[in-house]
């Protein structure tokens, strides 16, 4: 399950996107993970994430609420949170650190600002998992732009023709694309895309045509 | 998945939201492609239809295969994880499953977006099999593959899947012959795949597959995921 890795875009863009997860390992540390994950979820709240949710259950916009979120938690699962900024990260890590909840932490985003987050509160990387890119027959991805929304998604829910009607529909003003954001969220199950950077994408791509 | 024709008003509002353009449009009814469908559930989830025309036919072997790999609320029993593939780096702290000196392989085909037939996994996995790698036990497609000759059961491979993982072990010595072997089966698939490495961070934060890559020109991200090792009891 590598549904964190492999998002597209520049440096700049991914910049604004960060993902957090929290999970125990089933067998060794899971028992009795049900209130620690619901801690985790906790922190992640604290600094207002644009999206979060739960590998079983649903997230904040395929369930409608956070609150929906806290209420379907069950033992043994994942719970993902999404950041914009280095900040948010560090004022996570370093409550989820001082709280010790003994729950593997795993964060997504661009290496060396990582590291940069995970230095400032004195932690020390364990594993990385790197993506070597997209192989095989590449003439049928769809555009650049496409996948650098589509990949936020990493089981791939937010369709490809869904974005671009999306994007038709801000360039003909019938949506915003803040609206399109979360319309597309909603496909994603688990809660780890990020609606405010697909809707900067959106804007730019309604904007380019 | 299934379209009730009788509540169908053809009004096209689900056709973009189909991950696999598996739904079309025929005598002005909506209509699913069951052939390109991958049971990934998304027109059914997000209630797109106004007139509730969407429903799940039961899935039998081997067209569950489909639901298995593409919808993400699926439990694997070989895991205990919804999702495709397994915990791999994400509880390494507590794990250990990847070891220093050894590199995690996840080779994701029909990722991003694209879809694959079980055939194109079976061709990969004959190549991975042919070299003797070490299948991750846990990972829900391992329990499919005869690991002597990387066969998938042939009912099997002409089902369509949103993407399923291979996920494999080898020494970091190995890491670039067999690099070489996943490039080499890519030309051959009708699909792209996703290709991830995993390893332990040396106390420098490098990891121990990064020097190789670099020295072959091997294309890496600038953005990945990373255990930062707040998991307890931590393996050191």
């Amino acid at each position: 399950m590598s549904h964190t890795l492999h998002r597209q875009g520049d440096e700049q863009s991914l910049s604004r996107d960060y993902t957090i997860l929290a999970m125990p390992s089933s067998g060794l540390n899971s028992a009795g993970s049900l209130p620690k994950l619901a801690k985790a979820l906790e922190i992640f709240l604290k600094y207002n994430p644009v999206n979060i949710g739960d590998s079983k259950g649903g997230s904040r916009f395929s369930l409608g609420s956070d609150d929906a979120v806290k209420k379907i938690l069950v033992e043994n699962e994942l719970v993902h949170a999404v950041y914009r900024s280095e900040e948010q990260l560090i004022g996570v890590l370093k409550e989820l650190k001082e709280a010790d909840l003994g729950l593997s932490v795993t964060v997504g985003g661009l290496i060396k600002k990582i590291h940069g987050c995970c230095e400032k509160v004195n932690l020390k990387p364990h594993t990385i998992h790197m993506s070597l890119g997209v192989w095989g027959k590449t003439e049928k991805l769809p555009s650049k732009d496409v996948l650098e929304i589509s990949t936020m998604c990493g089981h791939h829910l937010v369709s490809a023709d869904l974005i671009v009607s999306l994007v038709e529909k801000v360039k003909s003003k019938k949506m915003t694309p803040e609206e399109a954001g979360k319309e597309m969220a909603r496909c994603c199950i688990c809660g780890i895309f990020n609606p405010a950077r697909a809707s900067e994408i959106i804007e730019k791509m309604a904007h380019a045509q | 998945m299934l379209i009730d024709q009788e509540k169908c008003i053809g009004c096209k509002r689900c056709v973009p939201y189909c991950t696999s353009h598996a739904i079309y449009l025929k005598d002005k009814k909506a209509i699913i492609d069951l052939d390109e469908c991958t049971e990934c559930g998304v027109c059914f989830r997000v209630g797109v239809c106004p007139t509730q025309a969407f429903y799940q036919q039961p899935l039998a072997w081997p067209r569950s295969v489909r639901a298995i790999y593409s919808d993400p609320l699926n439990v694997h029993k070989e895991t205990g994880l919804a999702g495709r593939g397994t915990e791999e780096i994400k509880t390494n702290d507590v794990t250990g499953r990847v070891k220093h000196g050894f590199i995690g392989i996840a080779i994701e085909l029909g990722r991003p977006g694209v879809g694959a037939r079980m055939r194109e996994l079976e061709k990969m996995s004959i190549a991975l099999a042919k070299a003797k790698v070490y299948f991750e036990p846990k990972n829900p497609l391992t329990n499919l593959i005869d690991k002597e000759t990387g066969h998938l059961p042939s009912e099997i491979l002409n089902e369509k899947v949103l993407s399923a993982i291979i996920e494999i072990m080898v020494p970091k010595e190995r890491l670039l012959e067999i690099l070489k072997i996943i490039q080499d089966t890519g030309k051959t698939l009708d699909t792209v795949f996703s290709l991830g490495a995993a390893s332990r961070l040396d106390s420098d934060g490098r990891w121990e597959g990064e020097k190789l890559l670099s020295t072959a020109g091997v294309y890496y991200r600038p953005n990945a995921k990373i255990n930062v090792g707040l998991g307890r009891p931590l393996i050191p």
